[in-house]
């Protein structure tokens, strides 16, 4: 049997307080009790989904003196994380837009598979994370994705941008969220080159995505780096899809927001609850409006990625039924728009692939009507109806970008779908925006106005439902105040 | 049988936040064949909490057998989310962590070590629907090792186990690569190519207890021994409990 013996060398302790102190000892050696973590932390192995992301991530905080060691843990925000971490991992702050986009997805899904993949990991603490603060994942500086803030890297207005822009898309493999690693890579790696051990199809240069931005858009680089192992790259998610339709006649386009595959259009463009809610399509797909068949009324359709192009599903009825038209157009790396590009009154889709538009008259396979060349890759594309006028016009090719001087919005239209100049440009909205478009005020008034739907906090509106959606929107293009703005539909955060 | 707890460390914070200079003394008596002493470092207010306080295991149960000479058991405490328990000898010399809670994955290394500093190793354990196989890559840094390159070294036959065995070079910094070289060696490159950058070596063995991989992972000093030691001694010494 072992004996213990505790000699104590103090200089000036009183006989009755070391008498404690042994007895403590002793008193603590039979309870042998197990600390317990701060009963705040919350638990980092009780999530799992592949379309909506986590409300939070548990971030290890390692010692700057050695990264090995995690001292702490934290739990931000996800959207605050990955805003938190895209300027730290694409340092650069001289990158096109799209690589930024990128970033932003590659960020986030990384980050969102290992809360959805729970590795057991504790800090020395006892409090659970998902991912460290540095390299050994992502490195994470709080504060420093926040535009102005004492963190801030000088680009963080762009990265943020790029991460609210792209936060409605994510990257899956077969259906589910996936490792997308990423690394610095070379200075003179071009688009699509990878060094490194890692397999292909799971990993992405950042210089590499940088090359690719000069040319191609977020869609495009992301397919490069991570489609050998991405059966559907670039999903569409969840409830975070917002845009307006019209509902026939005269009435002003009002809100359509849909959660998962849940559809829920609004009669008004105020606040309350959403009218009559109806299922289409699936989770995972790219929701559109558009009135397919040309009786004045917008509908649902549903573009999902398959075999490499772009499976359309387009239903003439509002709310559940079977697609009214079915075919694939476009490929992957393109964004699908949709619009009326003949001013037939009949909507018809069309992509937007690095700065080329591919326009189809008809909601069918083929070639496509319209090509042109207008814009670039990070652009997020966005037709509609700009010449004020309330004779019949088609929808013309439109774009919103990042205006980094003011940390706003910039809107660029064309006024024919054909190459050529800028015929309108503005500014209109915050750079954490995510823009909008349609006719508000109805009347017979055809004319496009923008719209942004942003969060808001804290939800508000008078209703149970308390919405923190906070939508915009001005009757005509061209810079100028706000002509109506309410809350509707809650989102997380 | 020794046992130092909560209670303990608590109790040596409690003093030295009282300004007390004081020094306690582990005296383990196996019965006279051999007697090991060792100082517990005082613990001062201004370590944080989840600090390394102690060279002294924090918990020794009497169902180990002596560990190796130089060498110390670590035991880990229990944990609230079912994560595999263990003890493993590491260098007695070495800084321990408090053992105050379950840390996951656990590092060992002599004070003052960087983060790419060797001697060190790092014992992990990952429940095996996280990740599916080669669960080391996941301490390695660049994101799983992805700028490393690993090598298959055979395998151990480390206590009651079979350990799969690896050997890896990563970089030391981020913007850079490491890759093959036609002959078979390793170089490491920053991001313009124009110049080699530092880079580590490493070893590293896994084996599959129950639904977790365990892994075990040690950088090398620049040198190249210092932790070879310490790795075969973790290996064979591992004890699932």
């Amino acid at each position: 049997m072992r004996t213990v013996y505790i000699a104590c060398a103090a200089k000036g302790i009183p006989n009755a307080l070391l008498a404690l102190l042994i007895l403590a000892i002793c008193i603590g050696f039979r309870a042998g009790s197990v600390a317990r973590v701060d009963a705040s932390a919350p638990p980092c192995n009780n999530y799992y989904s592949d379309i909506t992301p986590p409300e939070n991530i548990g971030v290890g905080l390692t010692d700057p003196n050695n990264r090995n060691r995690v001292l702490d843990a934290v739990y931000p925000k996800f959207k605050d994380y990955v805003k938190d971490v895209v300027p730290n991992e694409w340092y650069r702050s001289d990158w096109e837009m799209g690589a930024y986009e990128a970033g932003a997805l590659a960020v986030k899904t990384f980050g969102w598979y290992w809360v959805n993949h729970d590795r057991g990991r504790t800090a020395l603490n006892g409090k659970c994370y998902h991912v460290v603060d540095w390299t050994g994942d992502q490195v994470y500086v709080a504060g420093s994705g926040t535009p102005g803030s004492p963190n801030a890297h000088d680009h963080a207005l762009k990265t943020a941008y790029a991460v609210e822009q792209t936060w409605n898309w994510l990257l899956r493999s077969g259906g589910a969220i996936y490792i997308t690693h990423h690394h610095s890579g070379y200075s003179t790696d071009t688009c699509g080159q990878l060094w490194g051990s890692a397999a292909p199809g799971d990993d992405m240069s950042q210089w590499g995505s940088a090359a690719c931005a000069v040319s191609y858009g977020w869609p495009k680089t992301t397919s490069t780096y991570y489609f050998p192992n991405a059966a559907e790259p670039g999903d569409h998610i969840y409830g975070q899809w917002h845009a307006t339709m019209s509902r026939g006649g005269t009435v002003p386009f009002t809100p359509v927001s849909v959660s998962g595959y849940t559809w829920k259009p609004r009669l008004f463009n105020g606040c309350g609850p959403p009218s009559s809610p109806f299922d289409y399509g699936a989770a995972g797909d790219i929701k559109v409006v558009g009135d397919w068949d040309g009786n004045g009324a917008a509908s649902q359709g549903v573009a999902s990625l398959h075999n490499g192009f772009i499976h359309w599903a387009l239903s003439n009825t509002r709310g559940p039924s079977s697609p009214s038209y079915e075919f694939d157009y476009g490929s992957y790396g393109d964004i699908p728009v949709v619009g009326d590009w003949d001013g037939n009154g009949t909507w018809t889709v069309g992509v937007y692939g690095g700065n080329t538009w591919l326009l189809n008259n008809y909601n069918a396979p083929g070639p496509p009507n319209i090509t042109a060349t207008w814009g670039s890759g990070s652009d997020i594309p966005l037709p509609g109806k700009w010449v004020a006028t309330a004779a019949p016009q088609p929808m013309t090719i439109g774009l919103v970008t990042l205006d980094s001087a003011r940390g706003e919005l910039k809107w660029l239209q064309r006024f024919v779908n054909a190459l050529g100049g800028v015929d309108r440009e503005f500014n209109w909205g915050a750079s954490s925006d995510r823009p909008i478009a349609g006719d508000w005020q109805g009347g017979g008034w055809t004319q496009f106005g923008p719209g942004t739907v942003s969060d808001y906090y804290p939800p508000d509106c008078g209703t149970s439902s308390q919405p923190n959606q906070h939508w915009t929107q001005k009757y005509t293009s061209g810079a100028g105040g706000v002509d109506n703005q309410f809350r509707y539909e809650f989102v997380r955060p | 049988m020794i046992s130092i707890n909560r209670p303990l460390i608590a109790l040596a914070g409690l003093v030295a936040a009282s300004g007390v200079g004081i020094g306690v003394y582990l005296v383990a008596s196996s019965g006279g064949d051999e007697e090991v002493i060792q100082q517990v470092a005082t613990p001062t207010p201004s370590v944080p909490l989840g600090s390394p306080l102690s060279s002294v295991s924090p918990t020794i149960t009497a169902d180990l057998p002596p560990p190796a000479a130089g060498y110390v058991w670590y035991v880990t405490p229990s944990n609230d989310l079912g994560l595999l328990r263990y003890a493993v000898q590491v260098p007695s010399l070495w800084q321990l962590p408090s053992g105050l809670f379950y840390s996951n994955p656990q590092y060992f290394a002599p004070e003052g070590t960087g983060t790419f500093g060797g001697p060190a190793i790092t014992v992990a354990i990952t429940p095996v629907q996280s990740v599916q196989e080669e669960a080391f890559r996941q301490v390695l840094p660049w994101q799983a090792g992805s700028t490393c390159v690993v090598r298959a070294a055979g395998q151990s036959s480390g206590g009651a186990s079979s350990w799969r065995l690896f050997s890896f070079t990563c970089p030391a910094q981020e913007s850079a690569v490491c890759r093959p070289t036609d002959s078979g060696a390793v170089e490491c490159m920053s991001e313009d190519q124009a110049a080699p950058v530092s880079s580590f070596d490493g070893r590293a063995a896994e084996v599959l207890v129950g639904s977790f991989h365990v892994s075990i992972v040690a950088y090398l000093p620049p040198s190249g021994s210092g932790a070879d030691a310490p790795f075969e001694q973790a290996i064979a010494s591992f004890t699932p409990r």
